[in-house]
C-alpha cells in the first residue's frame, strides 16, 4: 500500500514518539485514561521542538510541506503508537481558518501561538437550541464603536476550562434574511470579564466539556475574523478541515490490536463466533483504508474531497464504536466494575474500558451528526432533486 | 423527570396470583414515584452509602423482599413473576439496590440450604435486615468457563481457595451463596460476609458489587449447603430471567424518555420526531421493546414450570432477544438525544449504562448462542 520511502519515514516516526513520548503517558492514551495537561503540553513541546507539531500546514506558516499521504501517515502513526492528541481546535479548525481569511494581524499574533501551544483554543459553535442546526445560534454581539459586545450561552464547549482562548459565532445581524447570513466568527479571550464557565459532567464522570456564559463580554473590533457577518461561510471551512483524519483509521487499527490482544488472552480468538466478529471489523478497516488511501491519491492530484469524506467520517466513526463495543465484549463481565475502589491491580486498564465503550457514542454525534453526514450526502447525491 | 411513573400496559394472562400481583405493581408504582425519581436517584447514588435512603425498608414494606420465601421464616407465598414485576419497575427507575440479588440468593438458600441456614438468614432478608448474594462467577463470567475455586476438607470442615468476581450486590451483602468445586463436584456454602475478603465497588451503572479472594477461607462444617449444582442452575437461570425483566423495564422508560425529548426538542424549526428517519428509528426501538417484553416473561415461567433443558433454552433464547433489543434501544437512546444523552446530569446516558452492562451480566451474547445451540433440536 505504501512505498518503500514512506514506510521508512513511518519508522522514523514511530521511532520519534517511542524517544519522546514517556511510555507512561503513551499508556495511559492507550488504556484510554485521562492524562493531564501538562503531559499534553510536554508532547506539544516535543513535537514543536521537532518541526512537526502542525505537519498538515503550510511551511511558510511552520508546517512541513508533507504530501497529504505523508501527513496522513503521521498521524496515523502518532496515533497508532498512543500519543497524546494534541487537540483539533487550533491547529486543525482555527488555524487553516486564519490562513485564509484572517487578517495579517491576526496570523501573526495566533498562528505561532498555536503551533508552540501556548494559546490552547476552544470552539464556540453550539448553544442550547442550536446543535444540528447550528444556523439557529443566538448567541449575539452589538458594535458600540470599538469592541463587540457579546451576551448568550454556549454548550457542550469542549476543554473550555483548559483553554485561554475560544472562536466563537455570534449573530450580529438579527435582520439578515437568512440566519446564516447574520452570523460572524469571534476570537474571544477567555480572561476577559463577563466569561462564566460551568462544567457538564458527562456519565464518566469526568469534566471534558462546559456550558460557557457570555455578560456584556467586550470583544475588540480587530477580533473579528474576516468580515462581519460572513462567519457561517468561515465555518463551513472550520468544519470541514478534519475531513480526513476524522475517521480515525490509525485509532482504530490501535484498538483492533489491543482487542486482539485481550481476546487472545482470555481464549476468545479461538471461540468462533468471537472471531467471526473480529474478523469482520479487521475486514472492515482494510476497507475503509483502501477507501481513504484511494482519497489521498485524489488528493496527491490535487482534488477536493467530496462527500467520500462525510462517508468516510460515518464508517470510521460506526467501526470505532464497533471496536470498542467488542473490548467491552472481550472483558465480559469484568468491564462492570468502574471508579477508583474499582481498580483490579493485576489489570488497571480493565475499568476503563466500558467507559471507554460509552465515551465512543460521541463519535456518531459531533462533528455534524451521522444523521447530518447522510443528509448531506442524500442533497449531494441529488436524492429527491427531481421533483 | 420522574421515570418511575411507569404505565405499563402489557396484557397478562389471568392466573390466581395476578390480583395480588396488580395490587404489588401498584404499591411500588406508587412508591417508587414518591421517592425513586431521577434526581432522587441522583442524590442517592452520590451520597456515601451509594443508595436511595430508606428505599430498601420501603422493599421490605411492601413485602417485595419476603415475596417467594418460605412462610415459616417470613416469607410469602408468591410467584417468581412476582419478583419479575418488581424488578421490571425497578428496571424502569434504574434502582441501584441490590433486590434481584438478594432475591436469587435468598430463594437458593431456601431452596438448596439446611434448616438451620434457612433460619438463620431468611427471616432477616424477608424483613429487610440481611442482604444475599450469589458469588459464583469468575474471571469474564463466561457461561461455559468451568469454575475454579476449590473447597477441600480441613478437619471438619472446609478450605476454599479461589477468586469469585462482580459478585452482583457482594458489596454490601451480609451473607454470600459461594460456589466451589470438590471432588468434580459443585457444592454451595452460605457464608456470613464478614468471614470473606472482598473488594468491594460500584459498577459503571452505579449498583454496587465486588470481587471476592477466597483463597484461605476456613468454614465449619455446617457452612455447607445440602443442595448443589442442579439448585445453582436453577438460580442462574433465574438470576438471568429477572435480569432479563430488568432490562425490558430500563427498554420502555428508554423508550418513554427518547419519544418526549424528540417530541418537545427543535431543531431546523421542527420537533425532532417529524423527521422520517428518526421516526423509523424509534419504530425499530418499539418494536424491539415489542419483542423483549414476551420472552422475557416466557423465560420466567420456564424457570417456574418448565424441566432443566427447557428452561435453559428459554433463558437463553430470552437473553439473546431482549439483550439485542437492550443494545439497540440503549445506543439509540444516546444517540438520539444528540449531546444530552451523554451527560451525567440526564437519565439517556444512565439508562445506556443499565442497558449495556445487562449485557455484559450473567453470560453474553455469544455464551447463550452456544447453549441454546447444545440444546437446539434438530
Ligand atoms: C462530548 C461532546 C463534546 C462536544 N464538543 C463541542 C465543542 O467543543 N464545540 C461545539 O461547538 N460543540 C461541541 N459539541 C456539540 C455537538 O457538536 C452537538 O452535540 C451536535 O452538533 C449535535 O447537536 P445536539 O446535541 O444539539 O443534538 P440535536 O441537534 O438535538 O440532535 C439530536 C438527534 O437528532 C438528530 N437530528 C437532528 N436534526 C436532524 C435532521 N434534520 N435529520 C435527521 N436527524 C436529525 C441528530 O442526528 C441527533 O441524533 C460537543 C458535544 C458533545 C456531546
Amino acid at each position: 500500500m505504501y512505498t518503500e520511502e514512506e514506510e521508512a519515514f513511518a519508522a522514523e516516526v514511530r521511532a520519534f514518539v517511542r524517544e519522546n513520548c514517556p511510555e507512561t503517558v503513551r499508556e495511559k492514551v492507550i488504556g484510554a485514561m485521562r492524562i493531564t495537561s501538562d503531559e499534553r503540553r510536554a508532547w506539544h513541546r516535543a513535537l514543536h521542538a521537532r518541526g512537526w507539531a502542525a505537519p498538515h500546514w503550510p511551511a511558510e506558516y511552520g508546517g512541513t510541506g508533507w504530501s497529504a499521504v505523508q501527513t496522513y501517515i503521521f498521524a496515523e502513526t502518532l496515533s497508532e503508537e498512543g500519543a497524546p492528541d494534541l487537540g483539533s481546535f487550533g491547529l486543525k479548525m482555527l488555524g487553516p481558518t486564519l490562513m485564509r481569511y484572517g487578517s495579517d494581524e491576526q496570523k501573526a499574533r495566533y498562528l505561532p501561538r498555536i503551533l508552540s501551544g501556548e494559546d490552547y483554543w476552544c470552539q464556540g459553535f453550539s448553544e442550547p437550541g442550536a446543535g444540528s442546526d447550528l444556523a439557529s445560534l443566538k448567541t449575539h454581539a452589538e458594535f458600540d464603536g470599538t469592541h463587540w459586545v457579546v451576551n448568550g450561552q454556549k454548550m457542550w464547549t469542549t476543554m473550555a476550562h483548559e483553554a485561554n482562548m475560544m472562536f466563537a459565532l455570534v449573530r450580529t445581524d438579527p435582520s439578515a434574511p437568512k440566519p446564516q447570513m447574520g452570523i460572524s466568527m469571534l476570537l474571544i479571550d477567555l480572561a476577559t470579564p463577563g466569561i462564566d464557565i460551568r462544567p457538564i459532567l458527562l456519565l464518566n464522570g469526568e469534566r471534558t466539556t462546559n456550558e460557557v456564559f457570555f455578560d456584556n463580554v467586550r470583544v475588540p473590533a480587530e477580533n473579528l475574523v474576516g468580515e462581519p457577518h460572513k462567519g457561517w461561510t468561515y465555518s463551513r471551512v472550520v468544519l470541514g478541515n478534519e475531513r480526513l483524519s476524522i475517521a480515525r483509521i490509525g485509532l482504530n487499527r490501535r484498538q483492533l490490536a489491543k482487542l486482539k490482544r485481550i481476546a487472545d488472552a482470555d481464549g476468545l480468538l479461538d471461540a468462533p463466533l468471537f472471531r467471526a466478529r473480529v474478523v469482520a471489523a479487521e475486514i472492515e478497516l482494510t476497507a475503509l483504508e483502501a477507501m481513504a488511501v484511494g482519497m489521498l491519491e485524489r488528493a496527491r492530484a490535487g482534488l477536493a474531497p467530496g462527500i467520500e469524506a462525510n462517508m468516510l467520517k460515518i464508517k470510521g466513526s460506526e467501526l470505532q464504536q464497533t471496536l470498542a463495543q467488542l473490548l467491552a465484549e472481550a472483558l465480559g463481565r469484568r468491564a462492570a466494575p468502574y471508579g477508583a475502589d474499582a481498580i483490579d491491580p493485576e489489570r488497571p486498564w480493565a475499568a476503563a474500558l466500558f467507559k471507554s465503550h460509552f465515551d465512543t457514542r460521541v463519535v456518531t454525534i459531533y462533528g455534524g451528526s451521522n444523521e447530518i453526514q447522510r443528509n448531506i450526502i442524500a442533497k449531494t447525491l441529488g436524492l429527491g432533486a427531481a421533483r | 423527570m420522574n421515570l418511575s411513573t411507569t404505565q405499563l400496559d402489557t396484557a397478562r394472562p389471568a392466573d390466581e396470583g395476578s390480583e395480588i400481583r396488580g395490587l404489588l405493581r401498584q404499591s411500588l408504582e406508587t412508591l417508587l414515584s414518591r421517592i425513586y425519581s431521577f434526581e432522587q436517584r441522583s442524590a442517592g447514588r452520590a451520597s456515601p452509602g451509594r443508595e436511595v435512603e430508606g428505599a430498601w425498608e420501603a422493599y421490605a414494606e411492601l413485602g417485595l423482599l419476603a415475596l417467594t420465601l418460605p412462610e415459616e421464616h417470613g416469607g410469602f407465598a408468591a410467584e417468581l413473576a412476582d419478583i419479575a414485576m418488581a424488578a421490571e419497575l425497578m428496571g424502569g427507575s434504574m434502582t441501584v439496590e441490590p433486590y434481584r440479588p438478594t432475591m436469587v440468593a435468598a430463594r437458593l438458600i431456601a431452596a438448596a440450604g439446611a434448616p438451620d441456614q434457612q433460619a438463620r438468614w431468611l427471616p432477616g432478608v424477608a424483613s429487610g435486615t440481611v442482604r444475599a448474594a450469589l458469588a459464583h462467577e469468575e474471571g469474564s463470567g463466561r457461561l461455559a468457563a468451568p469454575i475454579a475455586a476449590a473447597a477441600v476438607r480441613e478437619g471438619e470442615g472446609w478450605r476454599l481457595s479461589g477468586r469469585k468476581t462482580v459478585a452482583a450486590g457482594g458489596d454490601n451483602a451480609d451473607v454470600f451463596v459461594i460456589s466451589a468445586l470438590t471432588d468434580g463436584e459443585t457444592v454451595l456454602f452460605a457464608v456470613p460476609a464478614g468471614a470473606v475478603k472482598r473488594r468491594a465497588y460500584r459498577c459503571f451503572d452505579w449498583t454496587g458489587a465486588a470481587d471476592l479472594d477466597l483463597d484461605g477461607l476456613v468454614l465449619p462444617a455446617d457452612a455447607l449447603m445440602p443442595g448443589g449444582g442442579d439448585a445453582l442452575a436453577r438460580a442462574l437461570d433465574e438470576a438471568t430471567a429477572l435480569a432479563c425483566a430488568d432490562a425490558v423495564g430500563a427498554i420502555r422508560a428508554a423508550n418513554r424518555l427518547v419519544r418526549e425529548h424528540t417530541g418537545t426538542r427543535k431543531q431546523f424549526g421542527r420537533s425532532l420526531d417529524s423527521f422520517q428517519v428518526l421516526q423509523h428509528r424509534m419504530v425499530d426501538m418499539a418494536i424491539a421493546e415489542e419483542l423483549a417484553a414476551p420472552i422475557a416473561e416466557s423465560a420466567i415461567k420456564a424457570c417456574e414450570l418448565a424441566a432443566p433443558a427447557d428452561r435453559a433454552r428459554a433463558v437463553s433464547a430470552a437473553k439473546v432477544k431482549v439483550g439485542d433489543s437492550a443494545r439497540l434501544v440503549g445506543q439509540e437512546c444516546v444517540q438520539l438525544h444528540g449531546g444530552m444523552g451523554l451527560t451525567q446530569e440526564y437519565p439517556a446516558s444512565h439508562l445506556f449504562a443499565r442497558l449495556g452492562l445487562f449485557e455484559r451480566a450473567h453470560g453474553d451474547r455469544d455464551d447463550h448462542i452456544e447453549r441454546y445451540a447444545a440444546l437446539m433440536s434438530r
